[in-house]
């Protein structure tokens, strides 16, 4: 087991790393742990039910306005949020997962595409509750104004997340979760009922992206329209691809690769969708078991 | 509000109008997952190429629409030919995220393509001279160039109608939707055939793009919303089904014209509500296929 | 034990059941014998709770089950093992039947690990012991030869010790040798266990050495019904299946 002392090891360096680190540089690793935590919580649908969501925006954004419309409109203090966040999340996914999630392949795809484009609208238009393309600015955030406490608690969230994604991999659920991907029919002959399971899924992987916009409309002091876009889907889908999705670790890997690479090359052009999309091809066509998979880990893990 | 009958056909016109652009965009996504089994989320991007192919084409002046229709169009088919080369033929065997992925990717490209090219800002072009005043229909004014669209929707779908069930090349289309194997053992050159699908798939988004520009502004944006129109159009229609385009084109054409009337803002959730309710009750579409008993 | 009561189905214009009745009597082998296309398959698709029968139901222990979806078919006491051999190819066998066996015993709820329940791997591994797959217990069910494939399916409709096991073409897409091992393989075990087996099976040999009674379906009918003696003088069976061209 000398995987132990080498984990050991980097969890020292990530509590120790914004004593270190420039306030530019513990803001780009918090934003990496927000994306590592919705990436990995999109994983769940993707990689354990082997469905493909364009929308999970749509949970992002809802956990980000419900911390942003209970700060700035009830005073409630941020932290206080979060569970209420989380619900909100839980709730959207448990509606639009009933619909969704009886669909399969590529309709659920453009379904949670579409709704999730359907729930971005009306935030962008509704300017009387939600601020509509404004967005909600100026949140008081208390202590998380301190880069170092959001990076704190941004890093408890993920390691949260991913304990919590880890004991459903093991346990009945997760295999459950699994085997009506892998076999619908034979999971229905053991007495899984598929539907069930995988709005189960759905709702316990929105309602984890909903952490990740509760942390990220802390990040920005604000909620803007953009985290329901569906490009911020696609910033999950991409970072779970990059990172491999078959690992427990590889989306959160890929989510900091992508961060990394995105504020690396912000810093030189504007052109960063132009790059990313180039790097995308690439990664499609030569690496498609993503960084896990270079790194030799085990791609077709179960 | 005023419900006299030449208002109620001018929304009518109005939602025709958006149809066949709806029709031009949708067809070619759903030809194209009936023939490669691939989803384009770059569909939107070529859309919008299309629009500024156009504005670049005419340099400018209206009055060379029709002949840059037909350049938007030749080089839409060029570039689809190339991308299926190029890109998504070594997709083929993958799983269905990494061909999602790749079309995506085109689209980053595309859409940021556009602005290097062109600039961020919105581009526009009139309808050309002869077109630019309204008819008056039923006492309601109506803008000539619709009755141009909707016309020129008509004759694709009747073009692309005839082409697939008098052609032998449109018998394969339809063919290896249904069994692909089949076709292979009859020697049917099924690749090069794939590689023509999409490029007409292509053209045809290109086409309705360029269609579009004299009506309506265009913006590297257009490419998102642009797909996401074509995703809803399929879904209600039925992925695959020509048909199914055409109707699922029409319907939301009409329930954005007449959703403003009720609700302006939200119009929008009208056309959601019929993609729900289609959902529940067919979920492969109006006038798709069921999926046969799994096994 | 289980009664199928003038059940009826279409699909489009085709008749796949046409007023189908059969009983399968407690601790008895039933085979369903027919030639292709005779209504085997829709039957225990019907059966199991995949198709909805246009008219009829179907009992168990007297209790109307056609209309219900396959879970609670399965957990009222019905093993259901496939035609194409069914399991989850990206787990091991023994996950494959533990979780097979939580999930008919007490759900799958709770965090504790699938692996670290000692009552549900215990009995997993009993039942893999049974059905000769010990050996290859901890490897890539994906890897498994068709024949160990069809071994684990039939271990997976066991786990929640049902009273009624149905099994699609047990023999289905075996070799001669695999054949003559599932045969013996099915009627050690099975007896053992008390069971009451439903099966179809196009293999003549087989469906004559294992089954206790036969029903003979053609074009959709109850073409004859009996004792396997009774049902191989039959002449009208024996018609339709020489005429048929299809044993």
């Amino acid at each position: 087991m000398r995987a132990i002392p080498l984990a050991l090891l980097i969890l020292l360096a990530l509590l120790l790393a914004p004593l270190g680190l420039s306030r530019y540089a513990t803001e780009i690793l918090t934003q990496g742990f927000i994306l590592a935590l919705f990436a990995s919580a999109f994983n769940l649908v993707f990689h354990a039910l082997g469905l493909l969501s364009f929308g999970h925006a749509a949970f992002f954004g809802a956990g980000a306005y419900t911390a942003a419309l209970l700060a700035a409109r009830a005073g409630w203090p941020y932290l206080a949020t979060l569970p209420l966040a989380v619900l909100a999340s839980a709730t959207l996914a448990l509606v639009l997962g009933f619909f969704s999630v009886r669909t399969s392949r590529i309709y659920f795809t453009m379904l949670t595409l579409a709704f999730a484009q359907l729930v971005w609208a009306v935030v962008h238009k509704w300017y009387g509750f939600t601020g509509g393309d404004n967005g909600i600015t100026g949140l008081e955030v208390g202590v998380l104004a301190d880069p170092r406490w959001l990076y704190y608690l941004a890093l408890s969230l993920l390691g949260v997340g991913l304990g919590l994604l880890w004991l459903v991999e093991r346990a009945p659920l997760g295999y459950a979760l699994r085997a009506t991907r892998d076999n619908e029919a034979r999971a229905e002959a053991i007495g899984l009922s598929p539907f069930w399971l995988r709005l189960t899924g759905f709702v316990l992987s929105g309602a984890i992206a909903g952490a990740a916009g509760f942390l990220q409309a802390a990040w920005q002091r604000s909620a803007f329209p953009d985290f329901l876009y569906w490009t911020k889907s696609a910033e999950a889908i991409i970072a779970a691809i990059l990172g491999g999705s078959g690992h427990l670790l590889g989306p959160g890997l890929g989510a900091l690769a992508f961060i990394e690479l995105g504020a690396f090359v912000q810093a030189r052009t504007e052109y960063w969708p132009m790059v990313l999309g180039l790097v995308l091809l690439f990664l499609v066509l030569f690496l498609p078991r993503g960084l896990a998979g270079l790194l030799g880990g085990r791609g077709a893990r179960g | 509000m005023n419900l006299d009958l030449g208002f109620l056909l001018q929304q009518f016109l109005t939602g025709l109008a958006t149809a066949s652009t709806l029709f031009l965009l949708a067809v070619g996504l759903s030809l194209i997952f009936g023939a490669l089994g691939i989803v384009n989320f770059a569909h939107g991007s070529f859309y919008m190429l299309g629009a500024y192919l156009l504005y670049w084409a005419v340099r400018g002046n209206p009055e060379g629409l029709w002949w840059g229709l037909v350049e938007v169009a030749a080089i839409g088919l060029t570039l689809g030919a190339l991308v299926e080369r190029a890109l998504l033929r070594p997709v083929y065997p993958r799983p269905e995220h990494h061909q999602i992925l790749l079309t995506y990717a085109l689209l980053l490209v595309i859409e940021d393509g556009v602005k290097l090219l062109f600039g961020a800002a919105y581009k526009s072009l009139g309808p050309p001279q002869a077109l630019a005043h309204p008819v008056w229909i039923a006492g309601a004014p109506f803008p000539a160039y619709y009755l141009v669209q909707i016309l020129l929707a008509a004759l694709v779908a009747v073009l692309l109608w005839l082409f697939l069930k008098r052609t032998r090349m449109g018998l394969w289309i339809r063919a290896i939707t249904q069994d692909r194997a089949m076709l292979e053992a009859l020697g049917v050159p099924v690749p090069r055939l794939l590689t023509a699908v999409f490029a007409l798939g292509i053209a045809l988004a290109a086409l309705g793009g360029g269609v579009t520009l004299p009506m309506q502004t265009v913006s590297p944006g257009a490419a998102v919303e642009a797909v996401i129109n074509a995703f809803i159009v399929v879904v209600v229609g039925g992925l695959g089904s020509i048909w199914g385009s055409l109707l699922g084109a029409f319907l939301i054409g009409e329930i954005q014209a007449f959703g403003v009337m009720l609700w302006p803002e939200f119009s929008i959730a009208f056309v959601y509500l019929l993609m729900a309710g289609v959902l529940l009750i067919r979920p492969w579409g109006l006038l798709g296929r069921p999926p046969a008993l799994r096994t | 034990m289980l009664e199928v009561r003038e059940v009826t189905k279409s699909f489009g214009g085709f008749r796949a059941l046409s007023s189908v009745s059969l009983q399968v009597e407690p601790g008895r082998f039933h085979a369903l014998v027919g030639p292709n296309g005779a209504g085997k398959t829709t039957l225990f698709n019907v059966v199991v709770g995949r198709l909805k029968p246009d008219r009829g139901t179907v009992y168990f222990r007297g209790q109307p089950i056609s209309g219900l979806p396959t879970p609670r078919i399965v957990r009222l006491g019905i093993g259901i093992a496939f035609q194409r051999a069914q399991a989850f190819l990206s787990m091991t066998p023994l996950e494959n039947v533990a979780l097979a066996v939580l999930s008919l015993r007490r759900g799958t709820g709770g965090f504790r690990a699938l692996l670290s329940d000692r009552v549900a791997v215990e009995r997993a591994r009993a039942l893999l012991s049974w059905v000769g797959l010990t050996g290859a217990a901890d490897r890539p069910a994906g890897e498994l030869p068709l024949g160990d494939l069809k071994r684990l399916d039939i271990a997976m409709a066991l786990a929640g010790d049902p009273a009624l096991l149905l099994l699609d073409e047990p023999l289905a897409g075996l070799s001669r040798a695999e054949r003559r091992q599932m045969v013996t393989f099915i009627e050690k075990l099975l007896r053992r266990l008390g069971l009451t087996l439903l099966f179809t099976e196009h293999d003549t040999d087989a469906v004559l050495r294992l089954a206790d009674r036969i029903t003979v379906l053609h074009q959709g009918e109850v073409l004859a019904e009996g004792e396997p003696e009774e049902v191989k003088r039959d002449a009208r069976v024996v018609e339709a299946f020489l005429g048929g061209g299809d044993a």
